[in-house]
């Protein structure tokens, strides 16, 4: 009895840490924000940047980045984890050069996608041209800009989805899909029928990640938007832009504040 | 003949787990093959399945050799130690599927499904998925997939060794009645002597890839080909005594120089007569037997002894070896003479 009580109570202070951290550095941070985002004046930071004659586009490129990244990603990541399951287990090479992305970092991908995106001497283009595709200004030209951000981003969050569907493809019993074999199943089936519905909690998982993540990313919309332009801009772009660029940090704060929101 | 085995063998990497391994199944027979884990008897049957391909030799089946075949086309139903169930479709669609991937209706299927589903009493979980439904459920589910197809030959890998003790009791009764019932050539790997011996027409006994002995349960038991067999088969185990250095009791069969152990049958080990005298080590008491172990000299015997036992740990006592139950080994294992 009192043992119980004892543990239950051991169990509520072992809480405290976690509690804790997510106050001083989650709800803390975001009161605070709100609070500067809407000083003496009430409202008005909010009300400027509704009034914002970007914030629309901003907007738009924000879902299209973040959903084109977790859509495709998920997409490409489960392809390939289906390819790399399917391959005879101790054959790890391909897993190894679809975790390549992973390794790298988001402001050196951007730079070297910067360099494969160069309008003159990027390989881009020069694929582009090869297929009898026109040469494009891939960052330059505003209505493509978003999209090439996107690609890069999709580039780079393949691993992830990859990682965590294999996972999920892996931990399906390998007598399953022996017993698959013996039923007369071929891959195909095997994977529609048994093992794609079986991980559809990795897969799942894997969308809304690399959904959460690509919301927030900072870096790769920051290093590709060279030329600060809108048509590119995301909401984690457009906050750094108007606190630290313009110095509207109220307004900015509440472009914060938005993000969180959404 | 239903299924031949022909100088088989197999390695993984550099573990040979098969050597020249020959067996002829009989049409409708239940031939188990037992051995201790790493025998290579689920490698075995895996091969007569299709899922692993042999090094060397050929598998028929039904008078075809199939090797290469792969295995949907070869005729057989398997049957997985852990069931190997599709967790997310239904009992029904586990059943039914090997007919739905070859191309069946879904109506004929499904009436089949409905009859197997029947004979295996498991007709009332139909549309539950395989999560909901208990262990011994799980099993006749699991049968009834690979019996769907008419298979002519059934490989069963443990198939009880997920059961908890009870059931694993009926089952194996419910395992043994379906075989005679359908008349079918069963090939039944366990690790479990007791089992073979309890449900087998015929056991092979492998051991490090190869086969020891193949025969009946009794002749396995009463006249077991070498040392291996002999100690493999049986519960308790047999007692073998190196006898290079003499025996501290007295024997009743005379052996030369030949001879390197003899081994004894528990049960022929009679407490309480005879001229040999040994201490009690331990009594293990199971109801309608005890197995009591005795020390005569250096040597620990394991003595089999029924009804009510009357030895304490401790007490000192008479004892006699009968001679139906001793074997006599060679220096490489092989049996120079069974009494019995």
């Amino acid at each position: 009895m009192s043992g119980a009580s004892y543990s239950k109570l051991t169990g509520r202070l072992l809480y405290i840490p976690a509690l804790a951290y997510l106050a001083a550095f989650g709800v803390f941070p975001l009161l605070l924000s709100i609070y500067y985002s809407s000083p003496s004046s009430g409202l008005s930071s909010y009300v400027a940047l509704f009034e914002f004659p970007q914030l629309p586009i901003v907007i738009r490129n924000t879902l299209i980045f973040s959903f084109g990244t977790a859509g495709f990603a998920t997409l490409l990541g489960l392809l390939l984890a289906v390819f790399a399951d399917s391959l005879p287990r101790g054959s790890r090479l391909a897993s190894i050069l679809v975790y390549l992305p992973f390794t790298v970092p988001f402001t050196a991908s951007a730079l070297i996608w910067t360099t494969i995106y160069d309008p003159i001497y990027g390989p881009a283009n020069y694929f582009a041209s090869m297929m009898g595709l026109p040469r494009l200004n891939w960052l330059g030209q505003p209505s493509l800009q978003i999209y090439s951000t996107t690609i890069v981003s999709i580039w780079s969050s393949v691993p992830l989805a990859f990682l965590l569907i294999l996972a999920g493809l892996r931990s399906v019993s390998n007598s399953v899909r022996e017993a698959s074999r013996m039923d007369g199943m071929g891959l195909g089936d095997y994977y529609t029928n048994i093992a794609i519905p079986l991980s559809k909690g990795s897969i799942l998982t894997a969308f809304l990640l690399t959904l959460i993540l690509a919301f927030g990313n900072f870096d790769l919309p920051y290093i590709l938007n060279s030329g600060y332009s809108y048509s590119m801009a995301t909401l984690p772009f457009l906050v750094w832009f108007e606190i630290f660029y313009q110095n509207l940090i109220s307004q900015g704060l509440a472009a914060g504040v938005l993000l969180t929101a959404l | 003949m239903s299924v031949a085995i022909q100088r088989l063998n197999k390695s993984f990497g550099n573990n040979r787990v098969l050597s020249d391994v020959d067996l002829n199944i009989e049409r409708g027979e239940l031939f188990s093959i037992v051995g201790p884990s790493g025998s290579g008897k689920t490698t075995l049957l895996r091969i007569v399945a299709g899922l692993e391909t042999q090094d060397s030799g050929h598998v028929s089946i039904d008078g075809r050799i199939v090797d290469g075949v792969p295995p949907n086309r070869r005729n057989v139903g398997m049957v997985f130690q852990n069931y190997a169930l599709y967790p997310n479709r239904t009992v029904a669609e586990n059943i039914a599927s090997p007919l739905l991937v070859k191309g069946v209706r879904r109506g004929e299927a499904f009436a089949e499904v409905e009859e197997i589903a029947k004979r295996l009493g498991i007709e009332e979980v139909l549309d539950r998925l395989p999560g909901q439904i208990s262990g011994g459920q799980q099993q006749r589910v699991a049968l009834a997939r690979a019996l769907i197809k008419k298979p002519v030959v059934f490989l069963l890998d443990e198939p009880l060794s997920n059961l908890d003790a009870q059931l694993r009791f009926s089952a194996r009764k419910f395992v043994r009645q379906l075989q005679r019932d359908l008349g079918i050539t069963t090939i039944y790997v366990t690790h479990d002597q007791s089992e073979a011996l309890s449900i087998s027409d015929r056991i092979a006994v492998m051991n490090r890839g190869r086969v020891m002995q193949v025969g009946s349960p009794r002749e396995l038991y009463e006249s077991p080909g070498n040392e291996f067999v002999a100690s493999f088969i049986g519960s308790p185990p047999l007692n073998l005594l190196d006898v290079r250095s003499g025996v501290p009791f007295k024997l009743p069969v005379s052996f030369n120089g030949g001879c390197a152990k003899v081994g004894i049958r528990p049960e022929a080990i009679l407490l309480g007569e005879g001229e040999n005298r040994a201490e009690v080590t331990l009594v293990e008491y199971s109801g309608s037997e005890a197995v009591v172990y005795i020390r005569a000299g250096e040597v620990e015997l394991r003595a089999l002894s029924f009804g009510r036992s009357v030895v304490r740990v401790g007490e000192t006592v008479d004892f006699r070896v009968q001679e139906s139950g001793v074997y006599l080994f060679d220096e490489r294992g092989q049996l120079l003479k069974a009494h019995g």
